[in-house]
């Protein structure tokens, strides 16, 4: 343990007196203010392209420095021979390994935490109002509504729902459950669907629909309001909303949702029941199970979200510094820093693995190469912090915990497999 | 004074080099048995390539031996309590530049396990031991060779050791410095400590060691105390003071032909350049 804290702080001296790291979060910062100078056609997109500069700015410089620091450390103190001073110290192999790892890591979060910093400072002097980013509270269940009020169950796999009865009245009931406590102004509750014309020639993107909630089934309903500040669903009679058209991909929290009031009295012990109501023959109306209704409860601030993404990246940093790690012990710099680099670049590129199993007609052997390739790369796409951020949601703990879950399960048997590699190393 | 109790044991100790596929390369050392006691200072001679480093590498549990055991303090080299109480000069010194001294001394100091007040105290008293008071507080790419050596040296004994490792310690050093270790490896002695000095300068080992081992090839030619093995019976030296040409005339007459030869005795390089020093350093540069 006394080795290990010795080669943590180590490191740490090292990763704040290495001018490399001074250039790399120079380029962030610069890279931060070209994100905040880029053209958009209003300032929510502006805005927008500021956030994923900030986080886009982070993760880059997080990846580079993940996998150039942990290789570096490791390769100058075997190729310098400084190993072989250290090894002749009652210090162990692992608990030498963990403390380079542990010592990168450390310099990453510092910088992680500085460049959060910066890019708010940015973000704050350009622009009036900061982004609140949100936490998601999701339907932990939903059923279909015929027009006569029946209750039709979904299929447990079923993604989507089309609302497309020929009489009105037809709808959707979800459920939501483990709401935090709702404010006297209400919790705001967000919907969105995709809405096209039943006749296809028809061009209709607009559907009516009526939302209600009621805190359980039987009890008595409220009729939902729009929002002072949603961006459309007004314009219609009372009780009514204006459901426009917005395909799958349009998430962000602030432009693609209609924002209704949920009142506290529809609510009860953080369980509340929504039932959306179709009320226009003329329109089919989609909605998805996981994005099409969701409660935008307070999510902390934008520098505790930044800080949250950045905790997901570093999650995602550390298997690239347990990469750079095992290759240095047994490889030169370059090899090391090729090896982290391919890994990312693979583990970012899964998506057109699953594509090509999809769509291209593969030969077996390629097949089962690419299911394998699948299961054993890590996926660095998996969590989306800049576009999350940038769509409004925040980056909540449990975000961070599944990352660090994921991403440490394959950082632990790395690090493993370099132990017994530096175990068996003569000096 | 040295005891028998053996500090270091080796064993038909052998270790051989192999290529990538497991090949036997090169045999670095060979069948080497010897003990080093407590108190006393071994010197482990041989040129280049004789096998010295890779012996002090096994005795440090930086390499696994091909055959035969080493044992240190009566248990395995790679235990880490036998580490605790080593410690050790490496040929040459591989400290992190970007360290200042202080940094270095306590970093090491930490890897022992000692404390911030007994590392500041250590750290007081070796610095100023190596003469570097001056530059604490200069990272170490500053240092010169000689610098960096003295503060090698200095790591080497940060934990107080028991037994020290010292290999090719005067390398890099001037004079001055040489002597200073020398003088450093008389007091490491006089404390009890146990000392296995490793050179190819036969004059630092003759000076301080009690006893050594020559290696050749990997291969241990000679092992015993030095005065024994540098003694020759046949011959004698006679020191005379103030002598006139009559005493040495009765000197010849008396010796006949066994006489080798009379000539006045030379002082040693080392202690005229001393000396020199000194003397320099009194009158004032």
């Amino acid at each position: 343990m006394r080795g290990f804290l010795a080669v943590v702080r180590l490191g740490l001296v090292e990763a704040l007196r290495a001018r490399l790291w001074l250039a790399f979060a120079g380029a962030g910062v610069v890279l931060m203010i070209l994100g905040l100078h880029l053209a958009a056609v209003d300032e929510a997109a502006r805005l927008k392209l500021a956030v994923v500069g900030v986080t886009g700015a982070m993760g880059f410089v997080t990846v580079l420095l993940a996998i150039l620091a942990g290789a570096q450390q490791v390769r100058r103190d075997l190729d310098a021979r400084v190993a072989f001073m250290l090894f002749a110290k009652p210090l162990g192999r692992l608990a030498y390994l963990l403390g380079r790892w542990t010592g990168v890591m450390a310099g990453l979060l510092v910088g992680i935490l500085g460049m959060a910093a910066v890019g708010l400072v940015v973000m704050a002097l350009t622009f009036e109002r900061l982004p609140q980013p949100s936490s998601v509270v999701l339907p932990t269940s939903w059923k279909q509504v015929s027009p006569l009020g029946e209750l039709i169950p979904i299929r447990a796999d079923g993604e989507r729902l089309f609302l497309s009865s020929a009489t009105v009245g037809d709808g959707v009931l979800w459920q939501l459950e483990g709401l935090p406590a709702v404010p006297p102004e209400g919790l705001p509750l967000l919907l969105k669907g995709l809405v096209r014309g039943v006749d296809p020639e028809a061009i209709v993107d607009e559907c009516l629909v009526s939302v209600e909630a009621a805190p359980r089934p039987g009890a008595p309903s409220v009729v939902l309001t729009v929002a002072a500040d949603s961006p459309y669903g007004t314009g219609a009679q009372s009780g009514q909303v204006v459901l426009r058209h917005r395909d799958w991909s349009r998430d962000d929290q602030r432009q693609d949702y209609v924002r209704l009031v949920l009142p506290p009295a529809a609510v009860e012990g953080g369980v509340c029941q929504i039932r959306l109501t179709r009320l226009d023959r003329r329109a089919v109306v989609a909605v998805a199970r996981d994005s099409s209704l969701l409660v935008a409860a307070d999510g902390g601030g934008l520098y505790l979200n930044l800080v949250r993404g950045g905790l997901v990246l570093l999650a995602a940093a550390g298997l690239l510094v347990g990469v750079a790690l095992l290759v240095a012990i047994v490889a030169h710099l370059g090899v090391a820093l090729l090896a982290g680099l391919t890994m990312f670049f693979a583990g970012s590129l899964l998506w057109t693995v699953q594509e090509a199993l999809i769509y291209e007609r593969l030969s077996t052997p390629v097949r089962r190469l690419l299911e394998l390739s699948q299961v054993l790369l890590p996926d660095f796409d998996r969590y989306t912090v800049a576009a999350r951020l940038a769509s409004g949601q925040g980056v909540p703990w449990s975000v961070v915990g599944s990352a660090w879950l994921t991403y440490g399960c394959y950082t632990a048997v790395l690090l493993l497999l370099a132990w017994l590699l530096l175990a068996r190393r003569e000096f | 004074m040295a005891s028998d109790t053996p500090v270091l044991r080796t064993v038909g100790l052998g270790k051989t080099y192999t290529d990538f596929w497991g090949r036997p390369r090169l045999a670095a050392l060979k069948d080497l048995t010897l003990d080093v006691r407590q108190g006393e200072v071994f010197g482990l001679l041989g040129p280049n390539g004789s096998g010295k480093t890779t012996t002090i590498k096994l005795l440090l549990g930086l390499l696994r031996p091909t055959t035969g055991d080493a044992f240190v303090f009566g248990r395995d080299p790679g235990d880490r309590d036998v580490k605790q109480r080593i410690g050790y000069l490496p040929e040459e010194t591989y400290l992190y530049k970007f360290l200042t001294a202080d940094e270095t001394m306590a970093f090491f100091g930490r890897l022992f396990g000692l404390d911030a007040a007994t590392i500041g105290k250590r750290t007081d008293e070796l610095i100023r031991l190596v003469g570097l008071e001056h530059a604490r507080r200069r990272r170490l790419g500053e240092y010169s060779k000689g610098m960096a050596r003295r503060l090698g040296l200095a790591q080497a004994l940060i934990n107080d050791p028991d037994l020290v490792i010292l290999d090719e310690p005067t390398s890099g050093l001037d004079p001055i410095g040489s002597a200073e270790v020398k003088d450093l490896i008389v007091r490491l002695k006089q404390a009890g400590k146990t000392v296995l000095l490793c050179s190819h300068l036969l004059a630092d080992v003759e000076d301080v060691c009690d006893r050594i081992a020559i290696l050749h090839q990997g291969i241990l030619r000679e092992l015993g105390p030095v005065d024994a093995l540098l003694r020759t019976d046949d011959r004698q030296v006679v020191e005379v003071r103030a002598p006139d040409e009559a005493l040495l005339a009765a000197l010849r007459a008396t010796a006949g032909d066994r006489l080798v030869s009379i000539a006045p005795p030379k002082e040693r390089l080392e202690s005229h350049f001393r000396r020199i020093i000194a003397e320099a350093g009194q009158g004032g540069r």
